[in-house]
């Protein structure tokens, strides 16, 4: 693999007499040239450190990293070759646009040509042209995000690191530049490493997901098995959305589970790591639940409705399964009154056992 | 090449320091630390004539700036390959200084101030003896002269009272003072100025004369009396002219010549002395132990001894008389005053304790 | 006027809060470990670990060394023994009474004059922020002239206005002064004066304050319908208290080390640091002085850490934020917003009279006597004073980069970098200027008179380790190179010792068979040693690779010059003073004369700092060496380096102009620090990030993006440390020597000899040359930073 990182730990000093505070615990990443991988969690996971212990800001308390076969835990960050795109976008506030791009070449010493050919040929594919002269407080945040980028990119770096780029943009920007980094990314073939707590973003961008929760890597893998096949509730909760369901495992045989929930003996996917257990969860997705009419028998669950909302092209039910309240959603044109009783049929295939943890 | 500049350099490096090497023996820079200054320059082929002195002279300066400023410049200009540097500092501080510069002088030499002050200096080993071919010049060599040319005298000065004549004018019935007991009347409680004996030759002739005349314990009873009247303890010895003059006080003890200084100047005061005789002092000057500039301190002392520098004082608004002959006091009358016989040895061996009681139990400050 | 050089100084006034909170003790023995590694990461970084080193060395030398030297000194009697008879004086029966007086005086003063000066700036502050009162920016830089003009220039006015000859006292009011009549000298005059003197710094805090207090605040207990004065009393003045208090210890601090008042207007009246003051320059009491000092310390230290540690933490308002947007609300009132404005206007004529009276006391002949038109002050003043005015300038100008250089790097490493004893740099860098001058004054003489061998062999090792990190990573390597080359550098300056230096038990002891060598001259020492250097020179065309070899060709060829140059030098200056002084007249001479003085002083640094810089510069072309002669390479030139730094007395400053300056550096240090602080933590620290992430090192980075966003506050606290160096009188009223004769060590033995006109009309000379200084820079950093100067808030 391009990038390496082995059983990393990091723990800073904690506030008062907490002592050390583990920020990562013992993570192992191997990541492919060319790669866009995402590190995505909620804030405080760790994920962020990981981007900075990468690119060099910190060093891990334990661990190894490798780019390339080059061991980098004793490399400081300025000779990694790495470009780091950032949150705030970091562009230098006294410099214009076209020296802002140029500043990592100039460090490179590159002759005056080169830099010029260069900048000039990244601000196109940025859309940046025709800005080099303006000053960095005389532009919108989508155009400092692009000089920020374009930045990065032009340094030509073994990897690119993105530390949540996105989150200071308006939702609509946030998903045209989007596309724009994926495209960049592809075009020019760049290994990069992207730090979000946005799974929407996180999906739409990345050939690889890493979720990391409590400094720990809870799973690792392409966006679909993500979000299909996630590994834990905490997966399954962060990704999307989820229902949960307390039940008693009967048997667990060929993919296969029985389980009863309350009165109701219902049939799921089990994977070959899920044991029977006496106490578990069913995990399925609100739109995979459908509102069965009167003759389903199979897979059945009764609640009753009390909540219904209107969310234009499907409507949001909260039903009252025994303790539990479900989440359905239905883009079924019916809409059903609060307080009504309804059947709710969970597909064996979409409704899956799920681990606590 | 890229290498052609860093060759240059290095050529020139080289050929400067050829040269330097060639040229460094007669070069003899003084300004630097203690090594090269002891082993310096007698390979210059000339003998060391007056006008080839070089490098710097550090003086301890005790009187009044505007005479050491004159002085310096009239040494420059004697010598112009000497800067003289001075720092003008009242004889209890200097003497203090050089106590404790002692392990590594800053001065090369002090000129003014008390001789008793030169008489501790001497004491506590920072004067360095000299004999100097003007010696022959000086008046009195008995009381002008320490035996071992450790320090010679180069003015005298009398004690007097300087009264400010405005005040004189608004209080009629007030005479200015004519007797050390006039001090003590009610009409100048708060009024006088004098510097403190601790920092100031001035003001210590001036305890040590009424201890002589009085006796030592009357003579302490007196100053505690004396320090009620007194307004103010100056730091330096000729302040109170200024404080008196400007009418901030209005009896200022400071000697004569200070005085005269100041009516020159144009401030409202009057001289007078006590009749029953008044203190003096004779201005030492003296070389100090370890000077980095010893030649050009011997020839400042050589020629602080000649005739026709003591007599360039009143052109700086110096008025003190001289001590060697051929030289004309441009104030004869300041010494023509009742004197008394001022036991420099007493003064100078006692100062330690004299200063040390007034500070605890005389100048205490008035409620 | 002033307003950057103000701000820069409220900003350093008010200890700032994020720093000390962000330090956390931890547990003991985890951060060891830690903090070695971090150690060992920081020496990754050249320029950084550099950086922390030098810093390291400049505080421990010249602020730790002289304070610890102060403290102890008072328990040791100059023969060496312990003896506690100055404090015993306290207890004494003929001398407590006079001791405690002058404490319980010296305490007074403080308070009252901690009161009157915060009461005062507080009146300012809110009359400019609250009042709407007109022509604001005349008021505020007439409000903040006392501080740029000499300590004791208020108390001579004073004398002049209300002496007892006074133009206000005896020429107008008619006053007499019998005897027992209260005249202007004693405790009322010091109070006095030092309200006026001080209180702009209160009214710069406090200012400070109002501006950033949110306006909704006090709008919303508005609507919930409470009272004009009510709302004072319960929401603004609560949000005022930490800085009231922290302007009052303020005030306090400056006004126990205040020395130039009370001198001068002090009467008969003798506080701590005047006491402190007689007993160094008129009794030359070492001990006497160092004890006293450490009895001034105490309370001056605890304002220190109280306002540190605690007033600080109990600040609602981040003080180093911009202000709040939207005007501030002003008071409606008429009444109280007219008093307010009547009292502060009558204030500021007072002000304006004071300093007119100067001027007008420069230049009249004799001061309620003959109150003609002269001039003869400043010709005077010109005469006698010139090379007093040349020097000092000089010497302030000097060290007015160090300090904001020392300032900014401090800052950075405190703001940006993690490493052990971060902290203590942050405390100690600020302790220098907080402690009274005299104290500082009396820790230089006795920590400089001879070498202070211990601390110059402990930088020396510091550096050392920096040089030898950079041989080999193998540790044996680098000891050998320690060890070898460190000894011959020992034997190296053991050649310049004299029979007295060599004689010191321990120099007898580290090199014990050295004793047979001769003492070589200076300059015959000094080609040696740019003899090896320029052997080194040769060297490097050989072994160094392709790459390096002109650099390390050229600084190795410079170093060597530069070595030379402290006697080659003396060809040029030499002949210069001669030629200046023949050219007669009454200026010229001093100028020329000075001007040599001065190239000297450039080129002949104490030769320990050269040896320091050296090993520093020496580390790097070690680093760059070939990898096959390196060892041999690297003994020779830590050789050198060890020999210069131990040559002859090093670092025995007393009587030299480097001691002026790092006095002058340190005392300043507090507010570049502060400043540069103040605005670093603005910076997204992901703007150095990015640079370092696009291949910058940490000195690119700090070069090319952190100080050019740092700058306005760097010329700020530039500004402000010139000033704070030309009118300084307390810290070196000590360490002036003949050569180098300081203005306001002058003006006040004028004050005595000359008259007070003299004294105004240097006084007035020196405000001028404080008034120019500060266009001079914000013209140069208008033209050269303009663009900057806009973009840098508004950016990132």
């Amino acid at each position: 693999m391009y990038l390496t990182l082995e059983h990393i730990t990091k723990k800073f000093p904690g506030r008062g007499q907490e002592g050390l505070v583990t920020a990562v615990d013992d993570v192992s990443l191997a990541i492919g040239k060319g790669e866009f991988f995402t590190l995505l969690g909620p804030s405080g996971c760790g994920k962020t450190t990981m981007l900075r212990l990468i690119a060099g800001f910190e060093f891990p308390t334990s661990g190894r990293i490798a780019l390339d076969e080059r061991q980098l835990e004793q490399v400081p960050p300025n000779k990694r070759d790495m470009a780091m795109v950032f949150q705030s976008y970091a562009i230098f506030p006294h410099l214009t646009v076209f020296e802002n791009i140029a500043y990592g070449l100039r460090i490179k010493k590159l002759s005056q040509d080169e830099v010029r050919r260069r900048v000039a040929q990244i601000m196109t594919q940025t859309k940046l042209t025709g800005l080099e002269n303006r000053m960095p407080n005389q532009m919108s945040g989508g155009q400092q995000q692009r000089v920020s980028l374009a930045r990065a990119l032009v340094v030509e770096p073994k990897v690119l690191l993105f530390d949540e780029p996105l989150s200071n943009l308006d939702a609509k920007l946030r998903e045209e530049m989007r596309f724009e980094i994926r495209d960049l990314q592809r075009r020019l073939n760049i290994t990069s490493i992207y730090v979000t707590h946005d799974q929407e973003e996180a999906l739409a961008l990345s050939d690889r997901i890493a979720i990391m929760n409590k400094g720990k890597l809870a799973q690792l893998g392409t966006p679909e098995e993500i979000y299909e096949l996630p590994r834990s509730k905490f997966v399954a909760d962060f990704i999307g959305l989820a229902n949960f369901l307390p039940a008693q495992a009967q048997s667990v045989q060929d993919g296969w589970a029985s389980v009863q929930v309350g009165a109701h003996a219902l049939r799921v996917t089990a994977l070959p790591h899920d044991a029977a257990q006496q106490s578990a969860l069913i995990f399925i997705r609100p739109g995979d639940i459908k509102i069965a009419d009167e003759n389903a028998v199979e897979n059945i669950l009764t609640g009753q409705i009390v909540k219904a909302t209107y969310l234009g092209e499907k409507i949001d039910y909260r039903v009252q399964v025994d303790e539990t309240e479900l989440r359905v959603q239905t883009s079924d044109a019916k809409r059903r009154a609060v307080g009504e009783i309804v059947r709710l049929y969970l597909p064996p295939e979409r409704a899956r056992l799920i681990g606590e943890a | 090449m890229k290498l052609r500049v860093p060759i240059l350099v290095m050529a020139l490096a080289i050929g400067l320091m050829i040269f330097a090497a060639c040229a460094t023996p007669t070069a003899a820079p003084t300004s630097s630390p203690p090594t090269a200054a002891a082993t310096q320059p007698t390979a210059a082929p000339q003998p060391p004539a007056a006008a080839e002195l070089k490098g710097e002279l550090n003086m301890l300066c005790t009187p009044q700036q505007e005479w050491c400023d004159g002085m310096k410049k009239e040494f420059e200009a004697k010598h112009p390959g000497v800067t003289v540097n001075f720092v003008r500092l009242s004889s209890g501080e200097g003497l203090a200084r050089l106590r404790s510069e002692k392990e590594n002088p800053q001065f090369d030499i002090w000129w003014g101030g008390p001789i008793d002050s030169f008489i501790a200096a001497k004491g506590d080993g920072l004067l360095e003896a000299y004999q100097s071919p003007n010696y022959a010049n000086i008046i009195n060599p008995k009381l002008m002269l320490d035996p071992d040319g450790n320090w010679v005298g180069i003015y005298v000065g009398s004690l007097g009272f300087g009264t400010n004549t405005e005040f004189l004018k608004n209080n009629p019935n007030v005479q200015a003072p004519t007797s050390m007991d006039d001090l003590l009347k009610p009409e100048f409680k708060g009024q006088i100025y004098m510097a403190h004996p601790a920092t100031s030759g001035t003001a210590y002739t001036f305890v040590c004369t009424i201890l002589q005349q009085k006796g030592e314990e009357a003579g302490w009873e007196y100053l505690k009396k004396f320090a009620q009247n007194v307004a103010q303890f100056t730091k330096s010895g000729a302040a109170p002219v200024q404080s008196v003059g400007q009418g901030e006080g209005a009896l200022g003890i400071v000697f004569s010549h200070d005085i005269v200084a100041g009516i020159e100047k144009g401030l409202p005061l009057e001289l007078s002395f006590p009749a029953e005789g008044t203190g003096y002092e004779i201005g030492g000057m003296g070389l100090i132990k370890g000077a980095k500039n010893m030649e050009n301190a011997k020839a400042w002392f050589d020629w602080a001894l000649e005739p026709s520098t003591q007599e360039l004082g009143p052109k700086y608004n110096a008025f003190q008389a001289p001590t060697v002959k051929g030289a004309n006091p441009s104030r004869p009358e300041l010494l023509k005053v009742k004197l008394i016989d001022y036991d420099f040895e007493y003064c100078g061996s006692n100062k330690k304790a004299f200063v040390d009681k007034f500070t605890n139990e005389i100048a205490k400050p008035p409620q | 006027m002033d307003n950057e050089c103000a701000r820069v100084r409220a900003h350093t006034l008010i200890m700032d809060t994020s720093l000390s909170l962000a330090q956390t003790p931890t547990s003991w023995r985890g951060s060891l470990v830690r903090r070695i590694r971090e150690f060992r990461l920081l020496a990754r970084d050249p320029a950084l670990f550099v950086g922390v080193l030098v810093a390291g060395a400049f505080i421990l030398a010249f602020i730790l060394l002289p304070l610890v030297r102060v403290i102890t000194q008072g328990f040791f009697t100059p023969a060496g023994e312990f003896s506690l008879q100055y404090f015993a004086r306290y207890f004494e029966p003929g001398y407590a009474r006079v001791y405690w007086e002058i404490l319980g005086w010296t305490l007074q003063m403080g308070v009252l004059t901690a009161l009157g000066s915060t009461t005062l700036g507080f009146i300012f502050a809110y009359t400019v922020v609250r009042c709407n009162i007109p022509f604001k920016g005349l008021v505020h830089a007439l409000a903040l002239l006392p501080t740029i003009s000499p300590p004791f220039a208020i108390a001579l006015s004073a004398i002049l206005l209300f002496g007892r000859a006074g133009l206000v006292t005896r020429d107008i009011l008619r006053m007499r002064f019998g005897p027992g009549i209260n005249d202007i000298y004693g405790l009322d005059g010091i109070i006095f004066c030092q309200i006026i003197t001080f209180f702009a710094i209160a009214y710069l805090i406090l200012r400070g304050l109002l501006e950033r207090i949110d306006p909704s605040m006090e709008e919303a207990a508005l609507s919930l319908g409470a009272s004009k004065w009510r709302i004072f009393r319960t929401v603004t003045l609560p949000l005022l208290t930490p800085g009231i208090a922290a302007a009052f210890l303020l005030m306090f601090v400056e006004s126990l080390a205040d020395l130039g008042n009370p001198i001068l207007i002090g009467g008969n009246i003798t506080v701590l640091s005047t006491q402190i003051w007689i007993a160094i320059s008129g009794e030359h009491d070492l001990q006497k002085g160092a004890a006293l000092s450490l009895v001034l310390l105490l309370p001056t230290l605890t304002v220190f850490i109280l306002q540190r540690y605690w007033v600080s933490r109990r600040s609602y308002i981040a003080v180093t934020g911009k202000p709040t947007s939207g005007a501030a609300t002003f008071v409606k009132e008429p009444i109280v917003r007219w008093t307010f404005i009547a009292f502060t206007t009558l204030v500021l004529l007072l002000i304006i009279a004071l300093y007119i009276t100067i001027f007008v006391g420069s230049i009249t002949k004799l001061w309620g006597i003959n109150n003609t038109l002269d001039l003869t002050h400043y010709e005077a003043v010109f005469k006698r004073g010139l090379e007093a005015i040349l020097s000092t300038t000089f010497l302030s100008a000097l060290a007015t980069p160090l300090a904001g250089v020392a300032g900014v790097v401090i800052a950075f490493l405190v703001v940006r970098k993690t490493f052990s004893g971060k902290e203590a740099v942050d405390f100690m860098s600020n302790l220098g200027g907080a402690v009274p001058g005299t104290i500082l004054g009396i820790g230089y003489i006795l920590a400089f008179i001879r070498a202070p061998m211990f601390v110059v062999a402990i930088i020396y090792a510091a550096l050392a380790f920096f040089f030898i990190s950079a041989v080999s990573p193998k540790a044996s390597l680098r000891w050998l190179v320690f060890g070898v080359g460190s000894f011959l550098g020992i034997a190296m300056a053991w050649l310049s010792y004299d029979a007295k230096m060599r004689d010191s038990v321990a120099w007898n002891y580290l090199s014990g068979g050295l004793t047979w060598l001769p003492t070589l001259q200076q300059t015959q020492w000094l080609f040696i040693a740019a003899g090896i250097l320029s052997a080194l020179a040769l060297a490097s065309l050989v072994f160094v690779e392709d790459k390096a070899k002109r650099r390390v060709f050229i600084l190795l060829c410079f170093m060597a010059l530069y070595l030379l140059s402290r006697e080659l030098i003396l060809f040029i200056t030499d002949p210069l003073a001669i030629w200046g002084r023949r050219m007669g007249g009454s200026y010229l001479p001093a100028v020329i004369t000075s001007i040599a003085a001065w190239i000297n002083l450039v080129f002949q640094p104490p030769l320990a700092v050269l040896g320091f810089t050296y090993t520093v510069l020496g580390g790097f072309i070690v680093g760059m060496w070939g990898a096959r002669t390196r060892v041999a390479a690297a003994i020779f030139l830590l050789a050198v380096c060890c020999a210069l730094t131990f040559y002859g007395e090093p670092l025995a400053l007393v009587g030299s102009a480097y001691i002026v300056v790092a006095a002058y550096t340190v005392r300043s240090l507090p507010a570049t620090v502060r400043a540069s602080i103040a605005s670093l933590q603005q910076i997204d620290p992901a703007i150095e990030e990015a640079s370092t992430s696009l291949g910058g090192d940490a000195q690119h980075t700090f070069r090319r993006v952190t100080l050019p966003l740092i700058l306005p506050a760097f010329i700020a606290g530039l500004i402000f440390s010139f000033t704070r160096h030309m009118t300084s009188l307390s810290a070196i009223i000590f360490l002036t020597s003949p050569k180098w004769p300081i203005l306001t060590a002058l003006i006040l033995s004028e004050v005595e000899q000359g008259g007070l006109s003299l004294a105004a009309a240097y006084s007035v000379v020196l405000i001028a040359i404080v008034l120019t200084a500060i266009g001079l820079l914000y013209f140069w950093a208008g033209r050269t930073f303009r663009a900057n100067w806009e973009t840098t808030l508004g950016g990132g």
